[in-house]
């Protein structure tokens, strides 16, 4: 069985063809995209109250839809922003429901939603429920009205007029889009309502006793599109239908408003001007290279090829681009394609260069021909795992990747082990055949421990709930099967591989520790592109420096410990980063007003802001989204903000990802200079789970007034840390809100109550809609308002006209008296400041502090210095009063907790594995010596190269525990092999290590070659994970050969003169020389 | 093959060396070695550039934008009401009687002249009528005529022959009697002879009288009353023409005024009944607006004043006539009536002002108040329902540093985009003027929209400029009047 594959090329080449064709079919068809997928574990649930104030908001709606959710033991938070009249509930499950859960808990809420409804009052909407997408859109695509304006009109407001043509072609592309094979969806930003508008003026209507509320009705009444029944005749039957339906703006404007009884008719069209547009104000507006354009937003199914549906996908743009008119200009505004092949390309390409610099190694190390066999296990081992990815559908994404590249310097050792082994009996003599089968008898054993470990190591990255774990662990996941893979392909083909290569082998020693006995024996001339490189003098000195370990061990212990204990208080220093920021060549900037910004100005503020920024060097383009964020153009980013006037994103490109850091803290600089008037946040896409704000200071309390003093002083301890650009606290933001007080008594007497007034009001400047028009496939509302020009101001507001409830019966027609009541006799209008917004989190309410910090500067060192001046200012918070942090420190500690939840377990699990394969609680227990101070190695490293300590250190150094002692198992299952050395004979122990030493070495070397091209390629988010394990792998293998037999000397003692068993069979990795 | 790896170096020199004292010393350098890799590998590699310019507090400042605090002591208020505009005159012309159309000369819309005949009824009776009422006249006055010339001279001759006649008649019978007596006495006769003759002679008496008294009768002539009731007849007749007459000429419908026809309401051949409106004329030039106007402002309205008032586009003055002293229920408003002055008859006349237009009255209402005004972005809402604003101020008394203070503020007016404040602010003082939600009591800040202005580059005066040009204080600059001090 052993030399199945030995004794049968034929199966051997098969097997090799077989990986090589699953794997690059699997590599062909495997789906890629930039980031994984995330579960969507968040919600919205909208819900409109309209003229209910914050207070009423919260207790009439916010409440009975909580307590209703309350019962859904999924739900992680459930935080409400109660408004005027909008009541905001965001629901967040538990990191640990997966995908496959979501869809049951999210219907399961839905029910729940639907219970809380019956208690929800009348006038409520109905509660709207918004999954919220954690996908980034793969392409932007903008339409913009490039033609002809008319002289009259500035650019803008013409193109603006314009939209309704974009609309309609926005509309026939999307269609076109959906049919691209691989869309999963695709949506439209920026476009208008379109509508028809009836205008009215006021006091015609008020003349005429009616309301605009009454026009809409007799509209909507004379949209005749009923079936009328069916002529059933004898032979045929036949449908009846009131013609009539709306069709046209004439018809529309001839619809009869009044009849006189001397058969006078007042048709709509006297009254008003009856026009198609769009429905103004917007509430949401793109602009793409600085015109009002339509944004659509293509999302592609996952299991797709990015670059495959990219390239049908422009097929399509570019025709339709092709056939488009004259004037209209499709705008390629954001591509994923290109940073998912630019990314995926380096990351292979690292993957590339790792593989190189670890057959260097190898050669380096043992000669060309082991470097040839271990050499070819790398690339079977990778096919193995893109057919692995293949069968758990993970796609190809930069995560994935950086799997295969951790790999790269573990999956060799099981090979070197197995090609040593086999080509040392090979030279004592046995056959090819005798000594693979030997070879992997002794072998599978040990390295399937090791094996085991190193996954058991991994294994919490894999499981680790909630999005940071789907974020990464997809690394754990492919590092794991491709340890494993590497383990098959090390008992099976390698052997045989060896087998084959090694009936040409010389019989010289390959390599120096094969010579016994410690005797620097006089050798043939050593070739170090046959034999690996050596060198006699560092022999020397290296043996030298074991015997004095061997002779006074604690000087090895100290010497091993020096460099970790360093490490340990090195890191103290060490700044804390949740997740590096992204070095892409796209920026985020956000604009927010005045609370009370129209959007008008919002429009005007950005157009200046677009030029401002154009200015700046690097930027390429500028893509505004108005009123709402922007589509998320990166895995994080979550379009949290819509109708919100005030609120623009932008999506900037430059044209690098370089120096980001000072680029954008100038950036904003020079805007906060020139447009005081808003809070601009120039901000760099990050990595990691999305939050607002790098700091968030929650204080929890139940009054109002007292949450909005604290965090008034929040706001100003936080304001005045220099690092910080900008603060946000959405509690103190003024919203001034007019308020018509009406004299009730007057209001009464004239046959109104403040409802009718409110409505009536409503419809005015609001419009009512009746009735529907259509345009082909298009349906537009009828809607019916007051003219503009007369409801632009306080006094214009003042001055409107409303109807008594009676006098719309009694007013007759040619009746001379006119009988609208102005606003102004019934009442007047004050500015009131409005209740703040009520924030609650799960039911308790809350105000929250948002800092935002200049690029380049961590969170956690601010954190510490605000909690530093908080404590300094002598702030104190009332009984009841709780402060609390979000932002990145929330962040990063769920995602730690995630982490370290299946630790423990799994930790016990590695000291079973040890404990059982050493029989020897004192061995395992030195193995766990060096699994900590490799910890401290790992973290001096970072330190070293000055990278913050983050969550991709955290991963890095639990791989790091892993790699690490694997040296030390190899070194001291060497020691208990040899019975002298067993039994503390110095110089046994001495030979023993220098034996395992080029073993030891060489598989460090390749670790630290294989991370080598995720140091150099540089960034934050790669090389603290790298820095951590390729750092702590070369310090381990210090601890491994000084640290180890010191300690060996020192815990074993007691037991060096009984006799110690032989554990030949099953000590792990029985020596590999 | 020492020299291949570390060639003639110090360090192999050292190491060659296998005593303890050169292997301690190796160690210590390869303590040393590592930290120094550390420290170079740290300054090679440090991702981040934090070791930047030290950040000052005031270099970092926020700047904000602000204004000037400049006291107002009175604003305006632009009003607007809706009336109707109606003709002052407005006659619904009828026919007094109730006779056929006969004619109709005028239609809807058209404009007359005052007394153009507008319409005809049929006056064919009326004619036959006032014939015949002429006819009797004359027959009376005949009679009256005859009245007042008496009997005639025969009739007279006649009587008096006829007296004559009886006075002879009388002698013969006094003659007899005298005989028959004679007789008697003589008893020639028998009594009955003698009654039959003093009978007689009483008869002739009589007769005598009676002829007598006819004659004096015929030679008195006719009686004065007589006379005056039969001129009464005739006088009566003759008012009865009259009235026929001018219902004779009322048959002609005329216009009383300059106007203009708004509505016909019958037509030739209709049988109107009496004051059956036929025309609805209505005055074109002399139009007046009824406006209702709150009566907390209807108070304030000047009389006698001159008010502009739109109607269709048209702007109009309009003088105010009167403000009724009644507040209509329905909708809670003083009656203001204005008259459009008739110095505007063109546009009255080409008929852009119509009767039952709607037209509104504008005017400016001045509210005295004393107070600052700043653009509502200004305000930040502060506690208890109270309004704050921040003051941009030096952070001492010799500081340089520029902080945010926060300021209580009561706000009086607003018009939707300024609002006049008062409360704990001073003139002169610096506003934030926008961007209030981003800026926090204490901060120190760079007040970009005054005194830095120099230190940034030309484009940001643009910017301030054209920010204030939408500023409503700069835009509507004669709705405020600013106090100087």
């Amino acid at each position: 069985m052993s030399t199945l594959f030995l004794r049968n090329p034929r199966l051997t080449l098969l097997t090799i063809g077989l990986i090589v064709v699953a794997g690059l079919s699997s590599y062909i068809i495997l789906p890629r995209m930039e980031d994984p997928l995330l579960t969507e574990r968040a919600a919205f649930i909208l819900t409109a109250l309209p003229g209910a104030d914050a207070e009423q908001v919260e207790s009439l709606v916010t409440e009975p839809i909580e307590d209703e959710l309350r019962e859904i033991a999924e739900i992680k938070e459930l935080r409400s922003s109660s408004r005027s009249s909008l009541s905001t509930i965001t629901v967040e499950l538990h990191d640990d429901v997966y995908a496959d859960a979501a869809p049951n808990v999210w219907s399961r809420i839905r029910d729940k939603i639907a219970d809380a409804e019956s208690s929800l009052p009348q006038d409520a909407s109905k509660p709207r429920f918004e999954r919220i997408e954690v996908t980034a859109y793969t392409r932007l695509i903008g339409l913009v009205w490039d033609g002809p304006t008319s002289p009259a009109d500035s650019e803008v407001s013409s193109a603006q007029s314009m939209q309704p043509i974009l609309r309609r072609q926005a509309e026939v592309l999307r269609e076109l889009l959906l049919a691209v094979p691989g869309t999963k969806d695709v949506d439209i930003f920026g476009d208008p309502d379109e509508e028809i508008l009836v205008e009215i003026l006021p006091d015609r209507l008020a003349a005429l006793g009616l309301s605009t509320l009454d026009v809409s009705r007799l509209i909507q009444a004379s949209d005749a599109r009923f079936s009328a029944g069916q002529l059933r005749g004898t032979e045929n039957d036949l449908l009846i239908e009131v013609s009539g339906e709306l069709d046209s703006l004439e018809r529309v404007a001839s619809i009869p408003i009044q009849t006189s009884s001397d058969g006078q008719v007042v048709s709509l069209g006297d009254i008003a001007t009856v026009t198609r547009g769009i429905a103004e104000p917007p509430s949401e507006l793109a602009i793409v290279d600085g015109k009002p354009g339509i944004v659509l937003a293509c999302l592609i199914r996952p299991n797709q090829r990015i670059d495959w549906w990219n390239v049908q996908s422009e097929k399509v743009t570019e025709d339709f681009s092709a056939k488009l008119s004259r004037g209209i200009r499709l705008i390629e505004v954001f591509s994923q394609d290109g940073y998912v092949s630019e990314r995926l390309i380096s990351l292979l390409n690292n993957l590339l260069i790792g593989a190189g610099s670890v057959m260097l190694v190898i050669l380096w190390m043992m000669g060309w021909r082991s470097a040839l066999i271990v050499g070819a296990a790398l690339p079977l081992s990778a096919f193995m795992v893109f057919t692995g990815m293949r069968m758990m559908e993970i796609p190809i994404h930069q995560m994935s990747v950086t799997g295969l590249i951790i790999a790269l310097g573990l999956l060799i050792d099981n090979a070197i082990v197995v090609v040593d082994e086999v080509n040392q009996k090979m030279r004592a003599g046995a056959t090819a055949l005798e000594a693979v089968g030997k070879t992997v008898r002794l072998l599978a054993v040990p390295l399937f421990g090791s094996t085991f470990t190193t996954a058991l190591a991994f294994a919490p990255i894999a499981v680790m709930p909630g999005p940071a774990g789907e974020f990464v662990g997809s690394i754990a996941v492919n590092v794991i099967v491709a340890i494993f893979s590497s383990l098959l392909i090390a008992l099976t083909i390698v052997p045989a591989l060896t087998g084959f290569l090694g009936g040409v082998s010389t019989s010289a020693g390959s390599a120096v520790g094969v010579s016994h006995s410690g005797s620097v024996a006089v050798e043939p001339q050593r070739i170090w592109y046959r034999d690996g490189w050596g060198n006699e003098w560092l022999l020397k000195w290296y043996r030298g420096l074991l015997k004095t370990i061997t002779a006074k061990p604690w000087i090895g212990i100290l010497l091993g410990i020096a460099l970790p204990v360093a490490g340990f208080v090195q890191a103290r220093l060490l700044p804390e980063q949740f997740f590096p920021p992204a070095d892409r060549d796209q920026i985020a900037v956000e604009v927010q007003l005045s609370p009370q910004s129209s959007l008008k100005e919002t429009l005007l503020q950005t157009g200046r802001i677009r030029e401002e920024l154009l200015q700046v060097d690097g930027v390429t383009d500028v893509t505004w989204w108005l009123g709402r964020s922007a589509p998320p153009f990166y895995y994080n980013q979550i379009a949290s903000r819509r109708g919100m006037s005030q609120y623009a994103q932008a999506l900037v490109k430059l044209d690098s990802g370089e120096d980001l850091p000072e680029r954008i803290n100038s950036m904003q600089r020079q805007l906060d200079l020139r447009f005081p008037g808003g809070r601009l946040l120039v901000r760099q896409l990050e990595q990691g789970p999305p939050f607002e704000a790098p700091i968030e200071v929650q204080v929890f309390g139940p009054d109002l007034e007292q949450l909005r003093l604290i965090s008034d002083k929040i706001n100003g301890v936080l304001a005045s840390i220099p690092e910080v650009t900008h603060v946000r606290a959405e509690m103190s933001e003024p919203q001034p809100r007019l308020r018509l007080t009406l004299d009730e008594e007057e209001t009464r007497l004239a046959g109104m109550t403040h409802q009718s007034v409110a409505a009536q009001m409503f419809g005015a400047v609001e419009g009512a809609v009746g009735g529907m028009i259509m345009e082909g496939t298009e349906e537009l509302p009828v809607r019916v308002r007051v003219a503009g020009t007369r409801r632009e101001t306080v006094d214009q507001i003042e001055s409107l006209n409303v109807l008594s409830d009676a006098a719309s019966a009694s007013i007759l027609p040619g009746d001379r008296g006119y009988s609208g009541i102005p606003l102004s006799a019934l009442g007047a209008v004050e500015l009131m400041p409005e209740q703040a917004t009520i924030i609650r989190e799960n039911r308790r309410r809350m105000t929250e502090v948002q800092a935002f910090l200049k690029a380049g500067v961590l969170p956690s060192p601010v954190q510490a210095e605000f909690q530093q001046r908080f404590a300094d200012s002598g702030i104190v918070l009332p009984p009841g009063y709780v402060l609390k942090f979000g932002g990145e420190s929330a962040q990063r500690n769920d995602a730690v907790g995630n982490l370290m939840a299946s630790v423990g377990v799994l930790a016990m699990m590695m000291v079973a594995a040890l404990v059982l394969s050493f029989r020897s609680f004192r061995l395992a227990a030195m193995i766990g010596l060096v699994a900590f101070l490799s910890v401290g190695l790992g973290l001096g490293a970072l330190w070293a190269f000055g990278y913050p300590f983050g969550f991709m250190a955290i991963i890095g150094t639990m791989g790091l525990v892993g790699v690490a002692i694997n040296d030390s198992i190899v070194v001291l299952a060497a020691i208990q092999e040899d019975e002298a050395a067993a039994n503390g004979d110095a110089n046994a122990i001495c030979e023993v290590v220098v034996r395992a030493s080029r073993h030891v070495i060489a598989t460090s070397l390749t670790t630290i070659a294989g991370f080598l091209p995720l140091i150099l390629a540089g960034g934050g988010f790669w090389p603290p994970m790298a820095v951590t394990i390729a750092g702590g792998v070369g310090g381990a293998t210090v601890l491994a050969l000084i640290l180890v037999p010191a300690c060996y000397l020192i815990v074993m003692k007691r037991s060096f003169h009984c006799p110690v068993p032989l554990m030949l069979p099953t000590s792990p990795l029985q020596t590999a020389e | 093959m020492a020299e291949r790896l570390f060639d003639g170096s110090y360090l192999a020199k050292q190491c060659v060396a296998k005593n303890r004292f050169g292997l301690m010393k190796s160690i210590l350098i390869l303590i040393s070695a590592v930290a120094l890799f550390g420290v170079t590998g740290k300054l090679l590699v440090s991702p981040k550039g934090q070791d930047g310019a030290a950040d000052s507090p005031v270099v970092d400042a926020l700047p904000v934008q602000t204004i000037e605090l400049k006291p107002v002591s009175s604003i305006v208020k632009e009003r607007q009401f809706t009336g109707t505009l109606v003709a002052a005159r407005r006659s619904r012309l009828a026919f007094e009687r109730s006779a056929r159309l006969v004619k109709v000369l005028v239609d809807d819309g058209a404009e007359v002249t005052e007394g153009q005949i507008l319409a005809e009824i049929d006056r064919r009776q009326l004619k036959a009528k006032i014939a015949d009422l002429q006819a009797r006249i004359r027959q009376q006055g005949a009679i009256l005529k005859e009245l007042v010339a008496g009997p005639r001279a025969e009739t007279i001759a006649t009587a008096r022959a006829n007296l004559a006649a009886s006075t002879a008649d009388l002698e013969l019978s006094k003659a007899t009697l005298n005989r028959v007596q004679d007789l008697q006495r003589r008893g020639a006769t028998s009594a009955q002879n003698l009654d039959e003759v003093r009978l007689a002679w009483h008869a002739a008496v009589a007769t005598r009288d009676s002829v007598a008294m006819q004659l004096e009768e015929l030679e008195a002539g006719t009686r004065k009353e007589q006379i005056d009731a039969q001129k009464a007849v005739v006088s009566g007749l003759e008012a009865q023409l009259g009235q026929l007459q001018i219902d004779d000429a009322d048959s002609e419908l005329k216009a009383p005024f300059a106007g203009t026809i708004v509505q016909r309401s019958a037509d030739e051949g209709d049988m109107l009944s009496a004051q059956q409106p036929v025309f609805t004329l209505l005055e074109s030039n002399h139009m007046e607006a009824r406006i209702g106007v709150p009566s907390s402002l209807a108070g304030s309205l000047d009389r006698d004043g001159y008010y502009i008032l739109s109607a269709n586009g048209e702007e109009v003055t309009g003088r105010i006539r009167s403000v009724l002293s009644e507040v209509n229920p329905a909708t809670r408003t003083q009656l203001v009536i204005l008259e459009i002055d008739s110095g505007q008859a063109s546009q009255l006349q080409s008929g852009q002002l119509a009767d039952g237009q709607l037209v509104r009255m504008k005017f400016d209402e001045v509210l005295q108040i004393q107070g600052y005004r700043v653009p509502v972005s200004a305000l930040a809402s502060g506690a208890r329902g109270l309004w704050t604003v921040y003051v941009v101020e030096a952070a001492g008394p010799d500081s340089d540093h520029k902080v945010v203070t926060s300021r209580a503020v009561e706000v009086l007016h607003t018009d939707g985009s300024g609002a006049i404040i008062r409360g704990a602010v001073y003139s002169g003082e610096h506003l934030v003027s926008d961007g209030v939600h981003r800026v926090v009591p204490g901060q120190v800040v760079i007040d970009a929209g005054t005194a830095d202005v120099e230190a940034m580059n030309v484009g940001d005066a643009d910017l301030t400029d054209e920010n204030a040009d939408e500023s409503p204080d700069v835009d509507t600059p004669d709705s405020f009047t600013a106090e100087k001090g």
